[in-house]
């Protein structure tokens, strides 16, 4: 490390924190991201998200094909969703859990009231109208409570 | 320790700051998931600085990185009990980061083709004009010059306050021992295109 690159690296610095500071809500924002500290529910694992899946396939090319899909598991249950994006910042999710249940399906979101659809018979349930960014759902099944991890959508 | 070279008691003496400060973290990390709300925030001021840099070295839109940074903290109070070395807490949301920004380049990527292109920090024109210094223009106007590898070191090198280069190559998936030449490479070239815009014949030939 000579002296130049530190002033150099400190001048860097100090445009940066002048042109591209962290937005002050967005603190806040991460603040307040600890009132979801407490959960009752299971935790689902992500298996598979088709966005890395073009990435191992070297496919970095901006604007997959498709919407984006995601498979998670949990002891009891599967949920494989898929993300439309059905404009610039909105979203609409189709999921269907396995094995197929009748579930009520509630998508979670910071500074939100959940907003909560039936799965059908089939298992498959779809949320429409939904703003871009992170939710998580929250599956109840029989009495049992499976979450999936955050997910920005 | 018996030495007298001046260096390696420097660099002793930084390990040492840097092993007290990873225990610290730690604490904070066991603070927050005993449930700790000051904890916690002192987390976030640790460290959404490096996590907003990640989002934004990958050249994501103000609105898809905000979303990266929440979903990251999101993510880590969802982890907090169960992270195997929580004093690598730092590294482990540079990682978090890093594949949730890659996931929305991806995935953002549908709606490119009928927007504008989104705006960064790295529209280096737009910020050029906000800065007052000439020093600070030339050396803005010179990063957007550099290669993507070294705009995305830098950036994330230089966010606030200043991360390890332990949380900097999980950042950027590169090896921490090539973090400190890259870093020497990426500021010579920096100073280089900044000092350059008189432009020296053998400058020119480099460039060309």
């Amino acid at each position: 490390m000579t002296d130049k690159d530190a002033v150099t690296e400190a001048e860097l610095r100090a445009i940066v924190s002048h042109l591209d500071p962290v937005p002050p809500r967005l603190d806040a924002a991460a603040r307040g991201a600890f009132t979801w500290r407490t959960v009752d529910a299971e935790l689902a694992e992500l298996m598979r998200d088709s966005a890395d899946a073009e990435e191992e396939a070297g496919a970095l090319v901006r604007g997959g094909r498709g919407p984006r899909q995601l498979s998670f598991e949990s002891p009891r249950l599967g949920i494989e969703l898929e993300i439309v994006a059905t404009g610039p910042r909105s979203r609409r999710l189709e999921g269907q859990l396995l094995p197929p249940a009748t579930a009520l399906v509630t998508v979670e979101r910071p500074g939100e009231d959940g907003l909560s659809v039936q799965a059908d018979e089939l298992g498959r349930f779809v949320l429409d109208g939904l703003r871009a960014g992170a939710v998580r759902l929250h599956v109840v099944l029989r009495g049992a409570q499976i979450a999936i991890p955050w997910t920005t959508i | 320790m018996r030495t007298s070279h001046p260096q390696l008691v420097w660099v002793n003496r930084e390990r040492l700051v840097r092993s007290r400060d990873m225990s610290e973290v730690a604490a904070l990390v066991g603070a927050a998931a005993a449930g700790d709300q000051a904890a916690w925030n002192g987390l976030v001021d640790r460290y959404n600085g490096l996590v907003w840099s990640v989002a934004r070295s990958h050249r994501l839109s103000a609105a898809d990185a905000s979303d990266v940074v929440q979903t990251t903290w999101l993510r880590l109070v969802e982890h907090l009990g169960r992270l195997q070395n929580p004093e690598r807490v730092g590294a482990w949301l540079a990682t978090t980061a890093r594949r949730e920004s890659l996931r929305a380049l991806r995935h953002s990527g549908r709606q490119v083709l009928t927007e504008e292109l989104p705006e960064t920090a790295t529209d280096t024109h737009l910020g050029a004009a906000l800065l007052t210094a000439e020093r600070d223009q030339a050396l803005w106007q010179a990063f957007g010059g550099l290669s993507e590898r070294c705009q995305m070191l830098l950036r994330i090198l230089v966010s606030d306050p200043p991360p390890s280069y332990d949380e900097i190559a999980s950042a950027l998936e590169m090896p921490i021992g090539s973090i400190g030449p890259t870093r020497g490479r990426c500021l010579e070239r920096l100073r280089g295109l900044a000092e350059g815009e008189g432009v020296t014949a053998t400058d020119r030939r480099e460039l060309e």
